[in-house]
Parts: C-alpha cells; structure tokens; sequence
C-alpha cells in the first residue's frame, strides 16, 4: 500500500490544526467530536486549504512542502473526494456526475466503460442513471458521490462522514457498499467518522482527533478500548427516559421524562423497543428564544439553573424536568443576556441522537437547586 | 406605427444590444471575482465599478466626453486611427455600457452567490482546473442568473438618458433613442408621440422585468442541493 505521510499545521478559528500521522494501511479512520478539525485536516489534504503549513507526502510523490514553496494543485493530487452531503453537481444527471472525473483516466473509453458499469452494478446504480440528481434519496445520493470518486481514476479515496447525513436505518444499508468497496478496489482510503462502529467496520488503522490534535494512534480495537478506559463513565451523555403517546405513518410522539410531564418530543423515528434518548451536551447548541424549526423534533426545552464564567468558556446548569440530572453544557462564545431562572433551548443535531434501551425508568428525584450548582461545579 | 419612431425603436434597441454585449464578459468575471475573493483590492475595485450608479449621469457623461473629447486621452488615440466616437451611436453604446456596468457586476455577484463554492471545489478534486471549475460549474449553475443580469443591463441602456446625451446628443436618427426622443416630443409638445414612446418603454421594461422575475424562480430549483 502506498504510505502517506502528514505533518500540517493550519490556524483555524478556535485552535490550531497540528497533525503529524505516517500510515500505509488500507483504509485509516480519522475520529473525534464535531468540531474536532476533522474536516480541516480532509481539505488540507485534498489541496483545499491552500494556507496550511507543511508536509504532505503521498506515495513518494510529494503533494506539498511549504518549505520548498511546493503545493499540488487539488486536481493534481488524483483524490477521490466523497463530502458528507454528496456535493452532486446539480445540473448534471447521475450517469454525468458518475462520470464527472473521467477525463483523469489513462486508458480507453471502452475500459473506462468497463470500470463504470463493475462500479454501477457494485454500488447498484443501474435503475438511477438517467434521473436527475434532484430526484434522488439521501442513500442514493451518498452512493453516487462514492462511484463518482471510484470513477475518476483515484489514487486516495478521501471519505468525509459520508454516512453522517443518513438516518439509522440507511446507515445499516450502505455500510455494506462501503465494505464491498474495500474489498473490490485496491485504492487507500482515509474515513472520517464520529461513529465508532463505522471506523471498527472498515478501518485498519485510526487517529483520534480532538481540537485539533491527535490524541490517539493505532488499530481502531486498540484505540477504542484505550478510550473506553480512560473515559469517565456519563460524562457529557444523558439518558432521558420517554414513553410512546402516539405513533403516526410519519413517526411518533414521545412524553419526556416523567408520566406526568408535559414535555413532548415529535420524531420520524419509529422508537420501538427504545425507551431513552441519549444526547450529548458537547453536540448541543444553546437558544434562548424557542427555535422556529418545523417539526421541533430537535429541541429541548430546560431552564437556567446557574450560570458559571471561566475564561474562555461558559458552564451552564440547565434543569431539565425529565427526571434527570441537571444537564452542564459548556459553551464556548458567553451568552450575555443568560440569567439564572430563564428558559433555555437545547438544539441537538438529529443525528446525535441516539435511542437506547434500558430496563428500568429512571425514577425522578426532587432537585434542590443549591445541592446541584454544589455539585456540578 | 410611423417610419420616425421605428427607427428610433431600431436605435434604441441597437444601442442597448452591444452595450450589453460589451459589458457581459466583463461584468460575469468581475462579478465571479467580487463574489469569491475578500481582499481589499477586491473591496476598492467593487466600489468603483459601482460608481456610474452612484454619481449623476450627467457626471458619467462630462467625464466620458473628456476622455473621447479630441484632447481626451482616448481620442486623441482614437481620431489617430481615424475613428469618430462622441456624437455617434457607438458614443451612445459606451455611455450605455458604463451606465449598465454596475448592475452587470452586481446582479453576476448576486448570482453567483447561489452557487455552492464546495462543488467548484468538489470539480477540483476529480482534476478540473480553476478555469475549468468555473466554465463546467460555476458558471452553468449561475447562467440564469447571469441572463437575468444581462437582461437588466439591457432595459438599463434603454433607459440611459444623461450620460448617453451628453456624449452623444439627441440626433433624430442617428443617436435619439427612446428616453432622448420621449423628452424632445415633450419639449415641443407633441403629447401623443410621447404617450407612444411612453408605453413601448413601459412595453419593454415590462416584458423585461418579468424575463427575470422567471429566471430567478426557475434558478432557485439548483439551490436545494
């Protein structure tokens, strides 16, 4: 396998990119939290952040040296870019954007053909070819993107989150396609993914990266159980217990926290035998009027139990009456107007929720404010 | 319809053709670059193609006349080769282009804007050149917007009245258009000519008007992605 080697530093907004790997294995996942720098490091990569510093050596060719004033044009680095929301181009129709990086391939227009209909047929593209890229599902669409960058003759497959976009259910679906990918085409790939499943399924090798640096390095089982170990159990993650009111053909409605609680939560998700959500507070956004969103399907309503400023960040207390601890969410930009007492909006990205199953309900417990603030901080 | 005002609508209507025509090209790119790039250069240079918005038209046409004037840095090139500029319609096609510039550039901007710039990117990675990302995306995604664009600079030339007299005065038949030919009929009070002149204009800039209103509905079904 071709070894790529990495050693970049780029300033970004809230901390510096600092990323020194070597790997040469098949398939090397990238892991951390949203915000982690993930996507910074692809486009570095890729030649799409022309102002980082350093050095990328791919297969023995380098693709940049700033000390030797060297930088590779992105359409000279032979990438196969698969983004999170597909990128398809929308005035192309599939067999187009398919066939969108052809001109990169070195052999015939019938060997060419070849590859693409062994690609179509993998990734089961037949029936889409000829419909525009408007008409297409989320799944459908991730695929494309994937054949696109199988067909333009790549050299490094760089998949960003491509399953991120899709609900559970899909996710189960093209995760298959992935590995079959794997196995079929002998082309490295890098995946970045906040899913440790996704990383365990396909990936050789992995680096964990949290602001922007790497944390850890080394085979996705190693890796993973040495996080295991050292995280501290329910940091960041609550369990809020719900039960089914009523379920439609477009999803269900779902009382949070206790049976006499008032707080709703709609969802296009059948929840079957779950009875928790798990959210985590380092995915969540704070709002202090009622977000407009159609469905509300995303948002958690608390209220302020105290407010806490540190430099550089803020610890907010917010009391949930879901029969759960108080939830501490840090922020990073202070809110000035936020006050002890007020109504809080907790927005959770749709994907970063996830319905568990757990024996008993937790049964709720009076909250004294006082004992809390204690505790928390 | 009589054989004065045909020709006067024919003037118009050539006048307005090549001033769009020459500020198309020039505008899309200027618009493309505005649109992508922050630096102050980009900054200060927006703001003086802007200017002919801003500034009375008269203002555009005083300059325009000192520099195609036979002492004008222009003309004197110009006359050197023999070309005849200021009271000619090729006066009143560069007023009217200097006139529309602004919208050109502006309305390409907004156009462009409604182009995602992560699949120029995306064009990138599957080995398309800058050039070639902007002529195979940037620029189809942006088309309608960009006709829409060229379609106001025309009905701006057409409306062009202080600049255009100026360089070009208001000769019947060879640079009255329909602005200059409105105000001459009203100065000697032929009311009803001016009345027709009035509602082709209004013929016009309506047709025109709704040309975008329907480019811009239909350019919004590429922004889903």
């Amino acid at each position: 396998m071709n070894r790529l080697i990495i050693d970049i530093d780029l300033p970004l907004d809230a901390f510096d990119l600092q990323v020194a790997l070597a790997t040469q294995k098949k398939v090397t996942g990238i892991f951390g939290p949203s915000g982690s720098g993930k996507t910074s490091l692809m486009e570095v990569i890729a030649g799409l952040r022309t102002t980082a510093q350093g050095k990328i050596i791919f297969a023995q060719k380098y693709w940049q040296d700033s000390k030797q004033k060297l930088f590779l044009q992105p359409e000279k680095r032979g990438i196969g870019l698969v983004p999170q929301q597909g990128l398809l181009f929308p005035h192309y129709d599939v067999m187009q954007n398919i066939t969108a990086g052809q001109k990169r391939y070195q052999g015939s227009a019938k060997s060419y053909q070849k590859h693409v209909d062994k690609v179509v047929a993998l990734l089961e593209l037949a029936h889409l070819l000829h419909r525009h890229v408007r008409m297409i599902s989320g799944g459908e669409r991730q695929r494309i993107a994937l054949a696109r960058a199988l067909c333009s003759s790549p050299s490094l497959i760089l998949m960003d989150e491509p399953l991120t976009a899709l609900d559970h259910q899909l996710r189960q679906k093209i995760l298959p396609f992935l590995q079959q990918v794997r196995h079929e085409f002998d082309i490295p790939m890098i995946l970045i993914s906040h899913d440790p499943k996704e990383i365990k399924t396909l990936c050789d090798d992995m680096i964990v990266l949290h602001k922007g640096k790497v944390t850890a390095m080394g085979h996705p089982e190693l890796v993973f159980a040495e996080i295991r170990k050292n995280q501290k159990p329910g940091k960041d993650v609550y369990r809020i217990p719900f039960s089914v009111i009523a379920m439609t053909e477009h999803g269900a409605t779902l009382r949070l926290g206790t049976p006499a609680s008032s707080h709703f939560f709609h969802t296009r998700f059948d929840p079957g035998e779950m009875n928790h959500i798990e959210v985590n507070t380092s995915n969540m956004m704070i709002s202090l009027v009622k977000p407009d969103l159609v469905t509300g399907e995303n948002v958690l309503a608390g209220t302020v139990l105290d407010v806490q400023r540190q430099t550089g960040k803020t610890k907010v207390l917010v009391d949930m009456a879901y029969g759960i601890e108080p939830l501490t969410i840090e922020i990073t930009i202070p809110k000035k107007e936020l006050s002890i007492g007020m109504p809080i909006y907790l927005i959770v990205q749709k994907h970063r929720l996830l319905y568990t199953q757990h024996k008993q309900m937790q049964t709720p417990r009076p909250i004294s404010v006082q004992a809390y603030a204690a505790k928390q901080f | 319809m009589s054989e004065s005002l045909l020709i006067t609508l024919w003037i118009t209507l050539k006048v307005a053709t090549f001033s769009t025509l020459l500020v198309f090209i020039p505008g899309v790119l200027l618009g493309f670059y505005f649109e992508r790039t922050h630096s102050r250069f980009a900054k200060f240079l927006s703001a003086v193609t802007i200017l002919p918005m801003v500034i009375p038209p008269t203002a555009v046409g005083f300059i325009l006349l000192k520099l195609f004037g036979y002492d004008g840095i222009l003309g004197t090139w110009l006359s050197a080769m023999d070309i005849e500029i200021l009271l000619t319609w090729k006066a009143a096609v560069i007023a009217s282009a200097v006139m529309a510039f602004p919208i050109m550039v502006r309305t390409s901007k907004v156009a462009f804007e409604g182009v995602d710039q992560k699949l120029e990117a995306m064009a990138r990675t599957l080995g398309y050149s800058r050039v070639q990302a902007f002529f195979k995306v940037a620029l189809p995604l942006a088309f309608r917007g960009l006709l829409a664009a060229a379609i106001l600079s025309f009905t701006r030339a057409v409306g062009e009245f202080g600049a255009t007299v100026t360089v070009a005065g208001n000769i019947y038949g060879k640079t009255q258009t329909l602005s200059s030919a409105i105000y001459t009929a009203e100065q000697v009070g032929k009311e009803n000519e001016a009345m027709v002149l009035i509602i082709i204009s209004l013929a016009l800039g309506f047709f025109a008007i709704f040309m975008t209103e329907m480019l811009s509905k239909k350019s919004s079904k590429y922004m889903r992605n």
